[in-house]
């Protein structure tokens, strides 16, 4: 079975990828830093372990203007981000050369499964060029599993929820690493950096921080895959996914969809039926 | 210098200061955090043993994440604008990690050059710092590459210590913290003695990372401004301000206007190189429009342009930006391979 690194060097060598992004090791345990490759020498770095938490396909949009072909080292999770992209016409599926890697889940921290792998069901990548690893038995699919995480939030009576996140958000100062960890942030202005008008304080206090998570739950809503980032990159511990999660629960209930599975399939909230339930405009 | 011999323990140091109806800021857990927050009570607040240091640094007490400066308002179409007097109360941080407490010496030089900031000042002049020493170090530590260790007091105005059988002695090191020793005779003891050492403090050092050859660092920064290893410094960072934010010394503020109707507060609140807007102009041009630009930024200031303005460098080695960094983009890597260069 060729290893990461093999695989990479290949793509370089007959020019199914202009850079390469994949994993390397990183400076602590439990951790990996992202390595782009351009050079068949330059791939010898390449792995893939239990810490590759992160979502590479960060890079495939931004600031990274990364040259095309991108070579791409991707869970099944991730490849998710890239139909998404596709669908929002960030990128083209043939910029994109995508190596699937089989998961059974990575780590958060040192040894610790990390929460998403906890009921992941898609341990095989489906859309890909190339993949690394036999194919691994799925886990058996369990719909309710699927929200299980919003149980207790939702049962809290309405107060409770409040006062829950007004505790997490007072936590918040505003780094943004949420925004700059998740894929799907790519907006070139921020909403919350636009200052004529100011849609948004800018400041951490109890009204900026609330109008700044609730603004970038609903500018995710039908949008988020569920990799997690966001929640991975805060340091504060604000379980920002909880919110994510709600908002992708309310569209799989309301429009039978979900994000990341289809790159053919409209978002709802872009796509409009003639017989849709208007009754709530008044 | 005075040295006291704690009669019972840490808790009872903190019982008896909330005991003389001081303002306390100790580590707690709070939502899941380990966080600097004002206390009510010893209880709250988590052992010295227990952390290697808390989430976020203790600066947001001096420099708040965001706070009000001026008060502005429109009667008919004239405008009133109202000094904000900063809210300061005296205050106790107790349970600051060496790296912490010496981060204030640091970032005192910038908040006193040409313009005084009298919102730091004044904080800085009514908190007092008791340091504790550290038992643990992890593996995103370099305190020791920029002239810190375990047990070094600077910047505590009392310093916590174990001696070697394990009992808590307290070194009043500054005119502050003399003061508040006397007051505290209740649980402070003078001493004369020669402490012995607690080998601890010297196997905590041990764990640290190799340090730093800074002065190799800042020849080569002087010289390199434009040199292509930048662009593969910075190509992987995410341009959050995890790393700046979390710091004891990035000081960068942003100064903004927020009015209901025709009542306002002017606020300053943390802001970093790291982001685009930080250095947008308002024709449009970016002078750092790329994020490898805003990465030498943050190497830059820390280790060549702090230095020449001050002769200090703008690092404290906590680690805060290696554990936080959504992608390990690490400072200690970058600046030993720089020395290497």
């Amino acid at each position: 079975m060729s290893t990461p690194n093999q695989i990479a060097k290949e793509i370089l060598q007959n020019g199914k990828a202009a850079v390469v992004v994949g994993y390397c090791e990183g400076t602590i345990p439990g951790r990996t830093q992202t390595h782009f490759a351009k050079t068949p020498e330059q791939a010898e770095k390449f792995i893939f372990s239990k810490s590759c938490v992160n979502n590479l396909a960060i890079y495939l949009t931004k600031q990274y203007k990364l040259p095309k072909p991108i070579g791409i080292f991707l869970k099944p999770c991730d490849i998710k981000t890239v139909v998404s992209l596709i669908q929002e016409k960030q990128i083209k599926r043939d910029d994109v050369f995508v190596i699937g890697l089989t998961c059974e889940g990575v780590y958060k921290g040192k040894d610790e499964l990390a929460g998403k792998c906890k009921t992941c069901t898609s341990h095989n990548p489906k859309d890909y060029d190339i993949i690394i690893g036999e194919p691994v038995e799925e886990p058996a699919t369990d719909p309710a599993m699927k929200f299980a995480r919003l149980k207790t939030i939702e049962s809290m009576p309405i107060e409770q929820r409040r006062n829950f996140w007004m505790k997490e958000f007072d936590k918040c100062i505003r780094c943004y690493a949420c925004r700059q960890a998740c894929p799907l942030c790519y907006c070139e202005q921020c909403i919350v950096d636009k200052t004529q008008p100011r849609w948004i304080e800018s400041s951490a206090h109890p009204v900026g921080n609330l109008g700044w998570h609730l603004i970038r739950a609903f500018h995710l809503a039908g949008r988020c895959i569920g990799c997690g980032e966001c929640e991975r990159a805060c340091h504060q511990n604000i379980p920002l996914g909880l919110l994510n999660m709600k908002m992708t629960k309310e569209i799989f209930e309301e429009f039978e969809y979900m994000a990341g599975v289809d790159a053919e399939a409209k978002p709802p909230l872009t796509d409009y039926k003639m017989e849709d339930d208007e009754s709530f405009i008044r | 210098m005075k040295i006291y011999k704690l009669k019972t323990n840490y808790s009872e140091l903190i019982n008896s200061l909330l005991q003389k109806g001081k303002k306390v800021v100790a580590p707690v857990i709070y939502q899941n955090t380990l966080l600097f927050k004002e206390i009510t009570s010893a209880d709250e607040v988590v052992q010295p043993e227990n952390y290697v240091n808390t989430v976020r640094s203790a600066k947001e007490f001096m420099f708040p994440i965001s706070e009000p400066i001026i008060e502005f308002s429109y009667n008919n179409k004239e405008l009133q604008l109202d000094d904000y007097e900063p809210a300061v109360t005296e205050k106790i941080i107790i349970g600051l990690r060496p790296c912490d407490a010496a981060a204030f010496n640091v970032i005192d030089d910038i908040f006193n050059y040409e313009y005084i900031d009298e919102f730091y000042i004044k904080r800085r002049e009514n908190t007092t710092l008791i340091g504790v020493a550290c038992e643990k170090a992890d593996e995103s530590c370099f305190c020791t590459s920029v002239g810190i260790k375990p047990d070094s007091e600077q910047g505590s105005d009392i310093f916590l210590k174990k001696n070697k059988a394990g009992n808590y002695f307290a070194y009043a090191n500054t005119e502050k913290g003399e003061k508040l020793a006397a007051q505290l005779s209740g649980v402070l003891e003078e001493v004369i003695d020669v402490i012995d050492e607690n080998p601890v403090y010297k196997q905590t050092e041990e764990k640290i990372r190799t340090p730093l050859e800074i002065d190799k660092i800042k020849d080569w920064l002087n010289k390199n401004f434009d040199s292509v290893a930048w662009d593969e410094f910075g190509s992987r960072c995410l341009g959050c301000a995890s790393c700046a934010y979390l710091c004891p010394t990035c000081h960068c503020f942003d100064i903004v206007d927020e009015m209901k109707y025709d009542h306002g507060l002017r606020r300053k609140n943390w802001d970093t190189c790291q982001f685009p807007v930080f250095t947008l102009h308002a024709s449009g041009h970016n002078p750092r429009d790329a994020q490898n630009k805003r990465y030498r930024q943050r190497v830059m200031h820390k280790f060549k342009y702090y230095n020449d303005r001050f002769n200090k460098t703008l690092c404290t080695g906590c680690g805060r930006c290696i554990r936080a960094c959504p992608v390990n983009l690490d400072i200690y890597q970058v600046v030993n391979e720089i020395s290497q260069l």
